[in-house]
């Protein structure tokens, strides 16, 4: 029951970023995004916890916050990432990706070519 | 990498031409389409003529062809009335708000012409009508709003009709038996049943203030004079014709829509029913069979819904135990209130029906169900047909926006600077947020020589650089991003005002300068939705330079201005004045704050630079 709750849960999340996240300017102030650290969350902490902690998230997205690296918590002190190896193994390593460039890299003219 | 980005470039560019195509090249089919309904129509068109032939003229009933009946519950059978006994007779009546023509031929309404300055019917003028419209040529308003549109050869507007074993015909031929300003009563007899329909409203009522100007009641006497004992249901119909080339279904591309809709309240739930899609629908699919829905149970009304007008009935003794069937066609709307019926012979069964036919204005509608002012403490059945006026998910952000815009219309007199000032509002009340993102991100600037450092560093592992820009962001505090909570807290007061330009009567016919005389319709000219896109083009490039790949920057700089002009072509001007207004004042912020920076802070950015 709790497993179709949090797949319910996951399919808008997973619309989104695949439909409508592309169309958007990139705007996520940490890494992972909002939305996929409220993917990860959700799968690894339910859908009560991890939403909690997804609203929080979002919550704490705005330029008064520095943003940066900020991972799904662990559970019982596994990482996130492990939990979800074999459940759900493209969520996995979508937590575990580097920073995408917008976030990271820097246009410099040797850095283009 | 780079190949899923070409591909995304190519879904979005594809998107765009999918919403060009549709906006301006699919029009003329569409209106082929409109023109063979016509056509087919035609023949009844021409009967609809005959509605306004001069009295006594005998028309319509015997020259018509079996009508497109409605009244699948033989009402609308030909019951075989007393022939040529009583002529036909159209009784013409004026209030304060509306002008009413009754027809003997069913006893109802075939015109119901509200007077009001803002109740027209909308017109939407073409790209040159518009741009002429702009250089000073005016354009006639569309004609009055008619509630009781005629269906040719159909029941009219507040028809009554009798089913089971001896069925009353909702076109039966009534007599006139009293006509004096404010009431009219009509009479039938046929072989079971004796009818009288009594018609009473306020005549001097003006529509602005209070809604008695559009109510009216309607008193339906039904004796059985047969020697037998009759049963069956006593329906009452509102009925309304569709012009198929006034209207128009919503879709993504191509605006909102204005169909009317069908409805019954029963119990707390209101149904709802608009006509299906004609081949245009989703995926060509659609096209099915004409809508036919009932609803059982406590009936509080029934009602057609324009969107911005309404017809409702309801019992006047408060919501009963009956039916409620709802039809929808291309052409017409019918919603009907079935009560149950049973006389012994010579017994009497008398109803008083409450009629509401004027504009959706929420607050007249909130009064309907109050005592009058003359007469406090009589109760009044509260149909609760302010719910009709549906504000969906976001009713309380829309309220909440309603009373800041009527707070600045009273303030300014022009509903287009309303929205101005709320606009800017909401730009004053997120710009500390802002404002933070965009010093933030001016400051990126000068991390410049610390990052080609890392770069210089770790020359060869790309992650590695990355995570160490990350880290660089992090204590220097800055992000070249400015959250996920400013967006999201933008989206509900852009759904909320979209809501509130599509359904608010408020907001309805109300000009804001020159061509856009109306916020709630579509920009005849697109200079708004050209200029959004514009603007949305010069706050892309006046933004600090990110790290984007070319394929991306396009896609942000060029794709998604052009997509969301596209998008807001057929959507209300309003919106797209709300959106304008909110780049216009982002690129003046950051042009400012270029300024400041650039003074106040010239000496810190240079020592860095070294």
């Amino acid at each position: 029951m709790i497993r179709l709750v949090t797949q319910l849960l996951l399919v808008p999340l997973r619309l989104y970023k695949a439909f409508v996240s592309p169309l958007l300017p990139p705007s996520c102030r940490f890494h992972p995004s909002c939305s996929v650290y409220a993917m990860g969350a959700i799968a690894v902490h339910g859908p009560f916890k991890g939403t909690w902690l997804a609203m929080r998230r979002v919550g704490r997205c705005h330029p008064f916050n520095p943003g940066g690296l900020d991972p799904v918590p662990d559970l019982h002190g596994r990482k996130a990432e492990t939990v979800l190896e074999t459940l759900e193994p493209t969520l996995a390593r979508r937590l575990t990706e580097p920073p995408p460039p917008h976030l990271a890299a820097v246009s410099t003219p040797q850095h283009r070519t | 990498m780079d190949q899923q980005k070409r591909l995304l470039l190519a879904i979005a560019l594809s998107f765009g031409l999918t919403l060009l195509f549709t906006n301006f090249v699919w029009k003329p089919q569409a209106e082929a389409e409109a023109a063979r309904l016509a056509a087919l129509d035609a023949g009844l068109v021409l009967l609809a003529d005959g509605g306004t032939v001069p009295l006594d003229k005998p028309v319509l009933a015997a020259a018509t062809p079996p009508a497109p009946t409605l009244d699948a519950d033989g009402g609308g059978l030909p019951v075989p009335a007393p022939v040529a006994e009583v002529p036909l007779k159209l009784v013409t009546a004026e209030r304060a708000t509306t002008k009413m023509t009754f027809t003997s031929e069913g006893a109802g309404l075939t015109d119901a012409v509200l007077q009001g300055k803002r109740e027209h019917v909308l017109r939407q003028l073409s790209i040159a009508e518009g741009y002429a419209k702009l250089f000073g040529k005016d354009f006639p308003q569309g004609p009055q709003f008619d509630l009781a549109e005629p269906i040719p050869g159909g029941l009219p507007q507040l028809a009554v009709s009798i089913t089971g074993a001896t069925p009353l015909s909702g076109t039966q031929r009534y007599a006139v038996t009293e006509e004096s300003p404010g009431k009219l009563v009509f009479t039938a007899t046929t072989g079971a049943y004796e009818v009288v329909k009594t018609f009473r409203w306020n005549v001097a009522a003006p529509g602005e203030k209070s809604p008695a100007g559009y109510l009216s009641t309607l008193d339906v006497q039904v004796k059985n004079v047969s020697n037998v004992a009759v049963g069956g249901e006593l329906l009452v119909h509102a009925v309304r014709a569709i012009d198929p080339t006034q209207e128009q279904g919503p879709s993504m591309f191509g605006g909102i829509g204005n169909q009317a809709s069908v409805l019954c309240r029963v119990a707390d739930d209101i149904k709802r029913k608009v006509p299906p899609a004609e081949g245009n629908g989703f995926l060509g699919l659609g096209s099915g069979p004409v809508y036919d829905l009932e609803g059982k149970g406590l009936v509080h009304y029934v009602g057609i819904d324009q969107q911005y007008f309404l017809t409702a009935v309801w019992p006047k003794e408060g919501a009963i135990e009956s039916r409620c069937l709802l039809n929808a066609t291309g052409t017409s709307r019918t919603a009907s209130l079935a009560l149950p019926l049973v006389l012994q012979p010579g017994q009497t069964l008398a109803r008083s029906f409450g009629v509401y036919l004027g504009p959706k204005d929420l607050s007249l509608l909130l009064d309907i169900g109050k005592s009058p002012p003359e007469a406090p403490a009589t109760t009044v059945f509260d149909p609760g047909l302010d719910k009709t006026v549906d504000f969906g998910i976001w009713a309380v952000i829309c309220k909440a926006l309603i009373v800041f815009l009527r707070f600045f219309h009273g303030v300014v007199g022009n509903w287009g600077i309303a929205i101005v000032l709320l606009t800017v509002m909401v730009k004053v009340v997120l710009l500390p947020l802002t404002h933070r993102a965009m010093v933030s991100a001016e400051q990126m600037k000068k991390l410049q020589p610390k990052m080609e450092e890392i770069k210089k560093k770790f020359p060869d592992d790309r992650e590695k650089q990355n995570l160490e820009v990350m880290k660089l962001y992090q204590e220097a505090k800055v992000n070249p991003l400015g959250g996920c909570l400013p967006l999201l807290l933008q989206l509900p007061i852009w759904g909320a005002l979209f809501t509130t330009l599509r359904t608010s009567y408020e907001l309805y016919g109300e000009p804001f300068y020159g061509v856009w005389s109306d916020l709630t319709s579509k920009d005849p000219t697109y200079l708004f939705p050209l200029a959004l896109g514009i603007t949305m083009i010069v706050t892309q490039r006046l933004q600090p330079q990110m790290s984007m790949d070319k394929s991306q920057q396009m896609l942000m700089t060029w794709v998604m201005p052009v997509f969301f002009t596209a998008v807001m072509m057929n959507y209300p001007a309003g919106l797209a004045l709300y959106i304008f207004t909110n780049n216009l004042l982002s690129i003046v912020q950051q042009y400012a704050l270029r300024r400041w920076l650039a003074r106040g802070n010239a000496g810190t950015g240079a020592v860095v630079a070294k």
